[in-house]
């Protein structure tokens, strides 16, 4: 099922938590919402599920428009991100609730029921804790069970509410993965929140960067990386090191060129792996500028390397120990860093 | 039992690991508190009680006096019980989910059983029900006349009861995680389903245990149910008043093994709850 928004706004009293947005999403794809907290992504999700109110716009399911739906009208699956199952329930009946609230002419039988509910919970690996209660599951446990419930009255859409938020670090990612195998082999369409850059990149067809209640931009883990659409996605996506320079001449500066009569601040975004490290000035590299190494942090594959500029900015540069002797790199060595010109975003800055 | 008491503690302490200070001095006023004031004056009572010879037990217990009062106490308190387990539920339901003007007029209203003194209560239903009451000179022509009755018993007791099982339920319902009736709605559940399938199951822990509270209470309520109840042995004589009566005879005995009883019968009725509420709780892998 297709989903397309149309200038939808939201207000919580004094709040503004969605500003006119609009986004379509095609049949079968998995869209990330992602963003900061307070950044609406959660509202627009129960926007879609019906669990609250647009102010104004309008949202269609395969073209049709359905603001006047109710959320059990819509047939959505929503998964909370504190998994909301019911705990007096066991595993089994958790399932089987949906299925059980139908109306008594669409309504399958108790053998039908419990066939359909352990496929899912083979589905979701726990056919073995039909028979358990919530409070007995791990917290993986629960959310594949939210999962399986949400999955039960058979949605065209699924939606997640930080699906993976309160999960060790290592049971999310193995769960991501699934999770993606899982919206494929199903072929339903997929809309999850995350404030989680790597969840977001790893899983998603399409990221939808959120902030303030406004869409900074949409596109593929690809574009949104490396082509970002401004310096918010760009800060956002990654690490970035933030330098302060000022305008002068319609040129932006930094550093210690001397500040003359009027000028504007401007600030400038560069993730560390843009940047290199020379241990003499004539070794290439545009505009190189001295820094004095603070120290070296062990991040797996690369090592970070904090430096302070001769202007007395702290940042980070991304060494791949390959290509670098890391012995040359002393704590107080004075080096030379250039950038790659093209991988710096400014802000607050138009020529 | 204090004894027991002191030892059950202390296995408590060692297995968990981390412990606020002055739990030694906490435990010892604790256990200093409920003694002075519950077990011993109990243990007295039911040490006197205990003098008594089988034959003379009996024949107290089964004076039609006796068993006439302890009917007509347990049948009004259960019904009470559960006129307040029904309509408090709803109160509390309204209560907890609504805002209406005059709530915090009601918050107060709803408290007021309990601070009231139970004879003021007692005189202003009589007063209501008698022949020239606002509600009597209209029934007591019907010839619904509620005063001297087992069912004028049972409205003091009402009364009485009333704020416990709103009291209890209420805070559960504050609490209560919309997360589950959104996820139950997204399931495709009717708002009935919802409540009778969701909410519902995870208010009964509250409300059993408000409906004991307010059945244990209207067991030993006295002050309320004097007046209007009218006092006739053998029909509207409350268990709580034959102990007074018999006191006043200088039937000591009588009165302590009548006493005791009743407190078995309250003991026994709360451990019931208490059993049924853990093992609920267990068959939900809340409890170890």
């Amino acid at each position: 099922m297709s989903i397309e928004i149309k200038n939808v706004s939201k207000q919580f009293g004094t709040f503004a938590a969605l500003k006119d947005i609009s986004l379509s999403v095609p049949t079968g794809q998995f869209v990330a919402l992602l963003g900061p907290s307070g950044s609406g992504k959660t509202t627009l999700l129960r926007l879609i599920a019906g669990l609250d109110v647009a102010d104004c716009g309008v949202i269609y399911f395969n073209g049709q428009n359905i603001q006047d739906q109710s959320a059990r009208e819509r047939g959505v699956g929503f998964v909370f991100q504190h998994y909301a199952l019911f705990r007096h329930m066991s595993v089994f009946e958790n399932v089987a609730f949906g299925l059980r609230v139908k109306p008594k002419g669409s309504r399958l039988d108790d053998a039908q029921i419990k066939e359909k509910v352990m496929t899912l919970l083979r589905l979701v690996q726990l056919d073995w804790l039909a028979d358990r209660f919530p409070a007995q599951l791990s917290g993986g446990q629960r959310q594949r069970v939210a999962l399986a419930r949400a999955l039960a009255v058979e949605p065209k859409v699924l939606l997640l509410d930080e699906p993976f938020g309160a999960l060790d670090s290592n049971i999310r990612k193995e769960l991501r993965q699934w999770l993606r195998n899982l919206h494929d082999s199903l072929g339903i369409t997929s809309i999850f929140v995350t404030h989680d850059v790597d969840e977001a990149m790893e899983v998603a067809d399409r990221i939808v960067v959120m902030r303030d209640g406004k869409i900074e931009q949409e596109g593929t883990p690809e574009e949104v990386y490396h082509q970002p659409a401004n310096a918010f996605v760009y800060r956002f996506i990654g690490n970035v090191n933030l330098f302060h320079g000022r305008v002068e001449e319609h040129e932006a500066r930094f550093g210690t060129v001397e500040s003359t009569g009027q000028s504007d601040a401007v600030r400038a975004y560069i993730r560390p792996t843009s940047m290199k490290i020379h241990l003499s000035p004539d070794e290439v590299g545009s505009r190189p500028f001295g820094a004095v190494i603070k120290r070296l942090r062990n991040h797996g594959l690369n090592v970070r390397v904090e430096l302070t500029s001769e202007w007395g900015e702290v940042f980070e540069v991304a060494v791949d120990p390959k290509l670098m002797d890391l012995s040359q790199l002393t704590p107080g060595r004075d080096v030379f860093v250039s950038v790659e010109e093209d991988k710096v975003y400014y802000e607050d800055f138009s020529i | 039992m204090v004894g027991f008491l002191i030892k059950f503690l202390k296995t408590k302490r060692n297995s968990s690991r981390f412990r606020l200070p002055g739990f030694g001095l906490a435990t010892g006023v604790t256990l200093t508190y409920l003694s002075v004031l519950v077990l011993i004056p109990l243990a007295v009572m039911v040490l006197t009680s205990a003098t008594v010879t089988r034959h003379e037990l009996v024949a107290i217990l089964t004076n039609p006096r006796v068993v006439s009062a302890f009917r007509v106490t347990v049948s009004t308190s259960i019904v009470a019980a559960l006129i307040n387990c029904v309509f408090g539920t709803l109160v509390a339901w309204v209560h907890a989910r609504y805002t209406y003007p005059g709530k915090r007029v009601m918050d107060a209203l709803i408290d007021l059983p309990f601070a009231l003194p139970t004879a003021v209560t007692g005189i202003a239903l009589t007063a209501l029900f008698a022949q020239s009451g606002w509600l009597g000179r209209f029934l007591i022509p019907l010839g619904v006349s509620l005063n001297y009755s087992w069912w004028g018993i049972t409205i003091a007791l009402v009364f009485v009861g009333m704020p416990f099982v709103i009291r209890t339920v209420e805070p559960v319902l504050d609490d209560f995680d919309k997360e589950l009736e959104e996820a139950a709605r997204t399931l495709g559940a009717t708002p009935l389903q919802t409540f009778l399938r969701v909410i519902f199951p995870l208010l009964i822990p509250a409300v059993l245990t408000g409906t004991t509270l307010a059945f244990a209470r209207c067991l030993g309520e006295y002050g309320s149910v004097v007046f209007i109840s009218g006092n006739m042995p053998l029909k509207t004589e409350i268990v709580p008043l034959l102990i007074i009566t018999k006191l006043e005879q200088y039937d000591y005995l009588g009165a302590t093994v009548i006493a005791s009883s009743m407190l078995l019968l309250s003991f026994v009725l709360l451990l019931v709850v208490n059993g049924i509420q853990w093992l609920h709780r267990r068959r939900l892998g809340m409890e170890p």
